[in-house]
């Protein structure tokens, strides 16, 4: 698996002439061309409670949960759109959505 | 090469056996249900190897050939009228992605009033869509052209997929004489099946992919410009396949468009799919009465010929004026005209600079399978005859509603 403290967006250079772009609309796999994170106000954060169970890792629309140390989940910034959908579906309660400090 | 009896559903049939696409999905809705019967048995005798895949509609047939495009494979798929329309979502996306998928369409009007019958406002309606659009005239150019389509599809400059359209019973349910090539022939002809690794659009294990990705803003009009000069730009590998294809098969039309009787023609119909069999009739008969009567067949519609269309009717090539210009489609776009007036209008204005141009009248005929006959079309040359004298006429005329209008 890719070192995932790499998960970053990776920007797109935008070719001047346009028959340099894509030739259809797809991409190298692992480019986000624009960040998610613009779309965010509350940020999922994570807690000690969290039993590693995976399901956040599986419910997240947007692939923005990875899989730390002990598949102890954690959120890529970047990617993350703050939908809340991880914090709702967590049986532990484990997800709290504060404020975005992450920006 | 072997001649056959066979409707235009059924050379249809032939003529996606002889291109090998290795995946068929299709919903059946009359009047094109014997091509997805004939694939169905094709494929149960062995003599397509394809995967035949049962769906539970016309929505997740061109769902499901997209996605076996984007696995690297040749794919067919057929419908109709208000499976057309279902559709419609999944064709801007297949356009937008680029998948040469190839599509039957047997022309049919739509509800309400229900009608099952044939006319053209299914696959009009759909002229943005940012499919190729082929309007075949007989059984023998719709085998060819699901065998040309193919080729223009998956053209690295073209990319993108072909709607090949048959008048609905008209042409899909009437037989005639086909000459259906051999499979060696065809081989001969089309790339194979299977694109070749890399191929835009397609997954890749060796280099990984996103496919059908979001684009923002500003991103978004790059592909969508992209989308546009490709399209136009098809003109070119389109009459390449044309003429490709007339030196393989040693038959066909090169050209977007096809003239008959055109070049010294002072009254021209413009028309596209079967009826053009009949105006020729009709052009045959006016010319033993020293009427010059022309036809410009359209063959396609997407991309627009342009060129073509002014050069047929204003080119330098021609020894009479044209002084009247009927367009005879089925169709109305509802509160304007019809939508191949407006096409042909569109692109008369580009020679309007050049001088006044003939009065036009839109013949709006054949609506939910009315029929269109030989005294009908005299009609149409009637009235462009009187319109050339300098009569005025209304712009928009139904066929049949002459003593409403
Ligand atoms: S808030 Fe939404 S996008 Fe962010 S990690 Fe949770 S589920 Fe994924
Ligand atoms: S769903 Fe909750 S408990 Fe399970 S891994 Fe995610 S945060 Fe931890």
């Amino acid at each position: 698996m890719a070192d995932q403290s790499d998960w970053k967006v990776r920007p797109f250079q935008r070719p001047k002439n346009p028959q340099d772009w894509p030739l259809t609309p797809q991409c190298e796999s692992g480019y986000l061309a624009t960040s998610n994170s613009g779309w965010r106000t509350l940020w999922p954060q994570i807690l000690d409670n969290c039993n590693s169970c995976g399901l956040c890792f599986v419910y997240c629309p947007d692939g923005a949960i990875a899989k730390g140390e002990n598949d102890f989940p954690y959120v890529l910034a970047d990617w993350c759109k703050g939908c809340g959908l991880c914090a709702k579906e967590c049986p532990k309660d484990a997800i709290r959505m504060n404020e975005d400090d992450q920006k | 090469m072997s001649v056959q009896f066979l409707s235009g559903n059924e050379a249809v049939a032939h003529g996606v056996r002889l291109s090998r696409p290795r995946v068929v999905a299709a919903y059946p809705i009359t009047p094109q249900t014997v091509v997805v019967e004939r694939l169905a048995e094709m494929v149960e005798d062995g003599d397509l190897a394809a995967e035949f895949v049962h769906v539970e509609s016309e929505h997740s047939a061109l769902a499901l050939v997209m996605g076996s495009a984007a696995m690297g494979v040749r794919t067919f798929t057929a419908t109709s009228s208000q499976g057309l329309l279902y559709m419609a979502e999944c064709l801007y996306y297949t356009a937008g992605g680029r998948w040469p998928i190839v599509m039957m369409n047997a022309n049919r009007a739509l509800a309400l009033p229900w009608n099952i019958y044939g006319d053209q406002s299914d696959s009009l309606a759909l002229i943005s869509s940012g499919w190729i659009q082929s309007y075949a005239e007989t059984a023998q150019e719709a085998l060819d052209l699901v065998i040309q389509s193919y080729a223009i599809a998956e053209d690295l400059r073209v990319r993108t997929p072909v709607l090949v359209n048959l008048d609905g019973f008209v042409l899909t349910h009437t037989y005639e004489p086909v000459d259906v090539p051999e499979q060696e022939q065809v081989d001969a002809f089309l790339p194979s099946p299977d694109f070749p690794v890399g191929y835009p659009g397609t997954f890749n294990q060796e280099n990984p992919q996103s496919l059908a990705i979001t684009a923002g803003p500003g991103d978004y009009t790059v592909f969508k410009f992209k989308q546009h000069q490709d399209m136009v730009a098809a003109a070119g590998p389109i009459r390449e396949v044309d003429e490709r294809f007339i030196q393989h098969f040693g038959r066909g039309v090169a050209g977007l468009t096809e003239g008959y009787q055109l070049d010294d023609a002072e009254l021209v119909i413009v028309t596209l799919g079967s009826i053009a069999g009949t105006v020729r009739t009709v052009v045959d008969e006016l010319r033993t009465e020293g009427v010059k009567a022309g036809l410009l067949r359209l063959r396609y519609l997407r991309p627009f010929p342009t060129a073509e269309v002014l050069a047929g009717l204003f080119g330098p090539q021609r020894s009479a004026k044209v002084a009247a210009i009927g367009i005879l489609e089925k169709d109305i776009s509802f509160g304007h005209q019809g939508t191949v007036s407006l096409e042909v209008k569109a692109a008369l204005y580009e020679a309007a600079t050049q001088g006044a141009l003939p009065p036009a009248i839109n013949f709006v005929a054949g609506l939910g399978g009315q029929e269109i006959g030989l005294a009908d079309i005299r009609r149409f040359f009637t009235a462009l005859a009187e319109a050339a004298q300098g009569q005025q006429k209304p712009l928009v005329q139904f066929l049949g509603m002459e003593h409403a209008q």
